[in-house]
């Protein structure tokens, strides 16, 4: 089983392959010209892995959070493969990613991870590192200053008062390796960009409810 | 500050590429009313920055990049945005984070940008029935 | 040859299939799909989300509303700017995901020059030089020769706002609604364009056009009137400042450039009060005048396809590092 990842979540794009014997991850130094080299950075990964497209079973991104202008390039690069491939897609978030990673660190009990965003905003899930479902509540924005719970560790970043995680190469490809994925309509269509912030269209549902 | 009275458009475009050399990294806030010349301020910044580009107004684009000799301006225009998330849609924080110049206008459409470092720049027309006339202040405030 | 035209430039997503340029064989835009099941309807949010959302549906339709094949296609055009950069993107990225995918050759479009081709297309006819093109629209008001593809020599272009902008402040600010254009046009019909005195801004200077000083004298008007102000007749003067200022102009350049060939392109080319005063003068001037049929004035796929098909052999090779550009200019270079 074969699968191409990628993650354009943050200004430097990451994307890794994988397979039953190997994965590797590479950096793409992509500043806010994603949109001009996703196609190039998927020739070049296929290249190390010697393979082509036809030999991807999984096509997996990162649904972030981050950078949206990112997350949309990867996304809807990604998703019209899997529709006229008919390929088999799915989406990774950073908080599941983090989870995992904590998981294969044998991290235990109730964890709170912290992935700070714009100016002096984060967001904050809940969850118990040893859970094998890698559940976790609906994340919440709130001030960075004011965030406190049990196990504090802030993602990919150093903050005060909090253990630091990183989501591991290692984490990913377990995770992908086991992932059941299709590449059904519906579910092509359900591997978007985490919205943390719920659109116009969502806050007004809600009101009317 | 005491406010400058610019009285042609030339005027305005000579104060805002003097405000682009001694801020050239900043992020520019522009107040001013409908026709107050917000995009021809845009216009004499970049100049001030020896940027080469046809500065136009960004009511549409929502963001314009004009990128000359290595550097990068941005200018955006908020009218059109009803909230928050848009602003972080169109990636103005990524664009924050890059340490380039960024000049908005309507800003007071996203309150949160007061939080950040910023050149504060106000255009008035002081006099409905002067088309020319403009009064024209700024403050750096780091809040 | 078919082209497929993906176009994500601005509020609407829009796919079309278009053979040799000028023959549409589908189009469709996102307002005529149901995507927001969920919210029972089309959501008017200027958000990239929508784009992304939509896109797919819309590839999957298109392709089975013409019964054409992914194999069948012959290349991949796409707007890559001008517009919002966060659309842009989505639409650039599901083109190259087909142009990777299939090894056809993608072709980026800029937006502007795409509407005057759609006028030839409303045609059905390929693009004949040399022409004079107006294109207005929300963003733009360019007056240009346009004398091989992708070569325009821009003779005038707005200072500051375009007349889609105009009407849409306008109708703001009168607090009738959004889109502006159609609004004021509808208001306009009954109204008396005599009744307010309204500038010409740049007025026998030249080509140049700029359109915020009407801004500002329809608010003075507003404020000056108030309880006895007449909106169909302030809609009616409104229009016929804006057309007549384009009278001006347009005729100017017939007469200064020779050209007989009259293009008038872009999403205010909807407005019957310009198509008139365009017509007449054309006729003025004994020039042939093009005008683009509803669906093809406002932003759409298959202008895109069109003048992707008749630009393709000026795409670079290594088209597929193509970025998008927010403010991409007419018949400028390519942008990598």
């Amino acid at each position: 089983m074969r699968y191409l990842f990628i993650d354009a979540s943050e200004n430097l794009t990451g994307s890794q392959y994988g397979d039953d014997n190997r994965f590797f991850w590479r950096n793409f130094d992509t500043d806010r010209n994603i949109g001009a080299r996703i196609s190039e950075i998927c020739d070049c990964m296929l290249a190390e892995a010697g393979c082509s497209l036809a030999d991807i079973d999984l096509l997996a991104v990162c649904t972030g959070p981050g950078s949206l202008t990112g997350l949309r390039v990867a996304a809807g690069f990604f998703r019209t493969l899997a529709l006229i491939g008919g390929k088999p897609i799915t989406g990774i978030d950073v908080f599941r990613w983090s989870l995992k990673t904590l998981q294969m660190q044998n991290v235990s009990g109730e964890v709170t991870l912290v992935l700070p965003t714009l100016i002096d905003k984060a967001f904050v899930v809940s969850a118990n590192a040893g859970d094998p479902d890698l559940n976790y509540n609906q994340p919440t924005l709130c001030e960075r200053d004011s965030v406190s719970g049990p196990q504090l560790l802030s993602i990919k970043c150093d903050l005060p008062g909090m253990s630091r995680v990183d989501p591991s190469s290692e984490a990913l490809h377990s995770l992908l390796l086991n992932r059941v994925a299709t590449s059904n309509f519906d579910d092509i269509l359900g591997v978007l960009p985490m919205y943390v912030i719920p659109s116009q269209a969502e806050r007004k549902l809600e009101e009317q409810k | 500050m005491k406010p400058i009275h610019s009285q042609s458009p030339e005027q305005t475009l000579e104060i805002a590429g003097q405000l682009a050399a001694q801020y050239p990294k900043a992020l520019v806030l522009l107040h001013g009313g409908l026709g107050a010349g917000k995009t021809l301020f845009a216009r004499g910044f970049a100049r001030g920055l020896n940027i080469d580009c046809h500065v136009s107004s960004p009511s549409y684009t929502l963001m314009n990049e004009y990128r000359s000799g290595g550097i990068s301006l941005y200018h955006l225009d908020l009218y059109r945005i009803n909230c928050f998330e848009e602003v972080i849609d169109i990636g103005l924080f990524e664009i924050l984070q890059t340490g380039n110049p960024c000049l908005v206008e309507w800003a007071e459409r996203v309150a949160e940008l007061q939080k950040l470092p910023h050149l504060e720049v106000c255009i008035e027309q002081p006099d409905p029935e002067s088309e020319l006339d403009r009064l024209i202040s700024w403050t750096w405030k780091e809040p | 040859m078919i082209t497929i035209g993906i176009e994500s430039s601005c509020d609407d997503t829009s796919i079309a299939l278009v053979e040799n340029g000028t023959r549409v064989i589908s189009s469709l835009v996102s307002s005529q799909i149901e995507i927001h099941r969920r919210f029972g309807g089309v959501v008017p949010e200027v958000a990239s989300r929508k784009h992304l959302e939509a896109i797919l549906p819309l590839l999957r339709e298109c392709l089975d509303a013409a019964d054409v094949k992914l194999e069948e296609i012959g290349q991949i055009a796409v707007t890559s700017g001008p517009g919002l950069l966060g659309p842009l993107l989505v639409g650039l990225s599901t083109a190259k995901a087909l142009a990777w995918y299939t090894g056809k050759p993608l072709i980026p479009v800029n937006h502007i020059e795409a509407h005057l081709t759609a006028s030839f297309l409303a045609a059905g006819r390929a693009p004949e030089y040399p022409y004079l093109g107006l294109i207005v629209s929300g963003g733009h008001a360019n007056l240009v020769l346009a004398e091989g593809p992708r070569q325009y020599r821009v003779l005038g272009q707005t200072v500051d706002d375009a007349p889609g902008e105009l009407f849409d402040k306008v109708a703001r600010h009168l607090k009738l609604g959004y889109p502006g254009g159609p609004i004021v046009q509808k208001t306009g019909e009954t109204g008396n364009n005599k009744r307010y005195q309204l500038p010409r801004p740049m007025a026998g200077k030249g080509y140049t056009f700029s359109f915020s000083g009407l801004k500002t004298a329809v608010m003075r008007i507003v404020a000056h009137e108030g309880d006895n102000l007449d909106l169909p007749d302030l809609c009616a003067s409104l229009q016929y400042a804006v057309s007549e200022t384009f009278v001006e102009k347009v005729g100017l350049a017939l007469k200064e450039t020779g050209a007989r060939r009259l293009i008038l392109a872009g999403g205010v080319a909807a407005n019957s009060v310009l198509r008139d005063s365009m017509q007449k003068l054309a006729k003025r001037y004994q020039a042939e005048l093009l005008l683009p049929t509803l669906h093809l004035c406002t932003d759409n796929a298959a202008m895109i396809a069109a003048h992707g098909y008749f630009t393709a052999h000026l795409a670079p090779a290594d088209s597929m590092l193509v970025n998008a550009v927010a403010n991409w200019e007419m018949g400028a270079p390519y942008n990598f």
